[in-house]
């Protein structure tokens, strides 16, 4: 079953000279980890904004728990969390009646939300700066304030926008393995450009471009579905790589499988790896050229973003 | 115990009111007209009297009575008090859509409605409590420099003075949600102010305008009767200002 879902979804502003979303179709399984990737300006934030009822589509419809977000009940907003992409908070508040004041918004009681707050604090390493002002915290320290109200009802389902943009490289690890740890319990939907964050937590990935889902699999089938593996030749000398790409379409080889220069590497993409790897060696051994390296390498998710929006954004 | 969101909105504006200093300010901004209004209508006479005595000009001044110090506190409140009131208000919505933190609040289970609703009662609560300390000091000090008014058409005056202060407040609230930055909504507060103020040239409608409610305050404050017009006036402004407000905020995407 699905936790989130958009049919035909449309957002223009400007009276339609600019279009956000053009048509959006997604679907995100229950229970998983929604990596929600594309390019600056592609539609992500709008599409989370609309999914979380702060902005109202111009036309389609979007699903969230079962409910038509359309109507954006508190109902739905109850079981919903959210981190923006630049979260901002009361700078008066102290970290922790921050947090208590956004679970005792969900209708907890106030002991309650005393101990979630706690809970919280402890879970994202703001025990010491509980009871300073949120004004003087760093961006890093916002941030994990920022994931831990987006979880502070516990919700059935989790937005976040770009939730490692400010982190350094240990707090984006936690946060990293605290969304794998939500992993069944609650369906995440993660916004991100970070590829490496995808690859490391989410079970299914969305691919976004121009307000349009562009290509939708599982992390692990994304790469074999829309990047094919690719041989890869390294040279000893770039003029080697050169020649070789020059003789590989000389010969005609071009055609049965395409060839990109990058300094001493060739890549090689074709459907037959192994017919493209047997006339590859045949041409360096004709051509006498100085092969340092040959092998087959999975196309990673960067192929796969770079091929699928690699040339639009 | 479990409170619904509108309380928990609520108690957030009433603690922001007091950690930001606007209570205090807006309280001993009020009060300082309190007080100052009774001893300006008392001394000012007598300033006058010893400021052109010294040219050889001798100008005679009747003696101030209580109604004089009441129509000074009247024109403190409604001018350079009701000014900073508004300066407090101006910013009550527009700042948290600038700074991000009315989207927030408003993806959790609490309403729109609830949301401008805590925002204005405690406006509106703050606004009062500062407005009956200024009134407590205006009338001590009128009663103690004059002659005490009647308490009953002292405190009835005074709603009506608070009433249109209320009217103003409702009005800047109403521009700080549908501007895009707390200057814009403080100059169409101000622009308003004005233009009500000039209706009192237009026959039947000027019957309606809260500005009546200035002097229809002294008036009452010393005995006069209740004018119900700009009673009405007031009322369907704040009922107007509120509902646009409610339907702007409905409208507007973080």
């Amino acid at each position: 079953m699905n936790a989130i879902r958009t049919s035909a979804l449309v957002k223009s502003y400007e009276r339609g000279k600019v279009l956000a979303l053009d048509g959006l179709d997604l679907a995100v399984p229950e229970g998983s980890v929604f990596g929600f990737l594309g390019p600056n300006g592609a539609g992500k934030t709008t599409a989370i904004k609309i999914l979380t009822g702060l902005v109202e589509p111009t036309s389609g419809d979007a699903w969230v728990a079962g409910e038509p977000v359309a109507e954006s009940s508190p109902r739905l907003r109850s079981q919903i969390g959210y981190l923006s992409q630049d979260p901002r908070f009361y700078s008066w508040m102290t970290g922790r009646e921050l947090l208590v004041f956004a679970a005792q918004l969900y209708g907890v009681d106030r002991a309650a939300a005393r101990r979630r707050a706690d809970e919280l604090l402890e879970l994202s390493g703001l025990v010491r700066a509980a009871t300073r002002r949120v004004g003087g915290y760093s961006g890093g320290m916002v941030q994990r304030l920022g994931i831990a109200q987006a979880v502070v009802s516990t919700p059935r389902i989790l937005f976040l926008d770009e939730p490692c943009a400010s982190l350094d490289p240990l707090g984006r690890r936690d946060v990293l393995e605290f969304i794998a740890r939500l992993r069944g319990k609650t369906t995440v939907l993660m916004s991100t450009h970070i590829l490496e964050d995808v690859e490391r937590v989410c079970d299914t990935v969305g691919i976004i471009d121009h307000g349009r889902m562009v290509a939708t699999a599982e992390t692990t089938e994304l790469g074999r579905r829309f990047a094919p593996p690719v041989v890869e030749l390294g040279f000893e000398t770039a003029e080697a790589a050169a020649a070789f790409a020059a003789a590989w379409t000389e010969t005609g080889s071009a055609t049965e499988a395409a060839a990109t220069v990058e300094g001493e590497i060739v890549q090689l993409r074709a459907l037959d790896l192994a017919q493209a790897r047997a006339s590859a060696l045949r041409l360096v051994a004709a051509r006498n050229l100085p092969l340092a390296r040959l092998e087959t390498r999975s196309a990673s998710l960067e192929d796969v973003f770079v091929r699928l929006v690699g040339g639009t954004s | 115990m479990r409170r619904r969101p509108f309380f928990v909105l609520f108690g957030k504006e009433l603690r922001e009111q007091v950690r930001s200093y606007r209570l205090l300010i807006l309280g001993l901004v009020f009060v300082f007209f309190g007080l100052a209004s009774p001893l300006l209508a008392k001394f000012t006479p007598e300033i006058v009297k010893t400021m052109t005595a010294t040219e050889g000009v001798v100008i005679n001044l009747p003696e101030p009575t209580a109604a004089d110090a009441v129509a000074q506190f009247v024109k403190n409140v409604s001018q350079i008090a009701l000014f900073v009131l508004v300066f407090l208000t101006m910013g009550s919505v527009v700042a948290e859509k600038e700074r991000g933190t009315a989207a927030f609040v408003l993806v959790k289970p609490a309403s729109r409605e609830s949301f401008l609703a805590a925002k204005l009662l405690t406006l509106w609560l703050c606004g009062t409590g500062a407005f009956a300390l200024s009134a407590i000091c205006a009338y001590g000090y009128t009663a103690v420099l004059f002659t005490a008014p009647s308490v009953a058409s002292f405190v009835l005056g005074c709603a009506l003075l608070l009433l249109h202060v209320l009217t103003f407040v409702t009005t800047t609230f109403f521009f700080s949600t549908i501007a895009r930055s707390q200057v814009v909504a403080g100059v169409l507060s101000f622009l308003v102010w004005i233009l009500l103020a000039s209706l009192g040239s237009l026959g039947i409608v000027s019957e309606f305008q809260p500005g009546r409610l200035l002097s229809a305050s002294v008036e009452v404050a010393l005995g006069a009767p209740l004018p119900w017009e700009p009673l009405a006036g007031c009322a369907a402004i704040i009922v107007l200002s509120f509902s646009g407000a409610v339907a702007a905020f409905r409208r507007w995407e973080p």
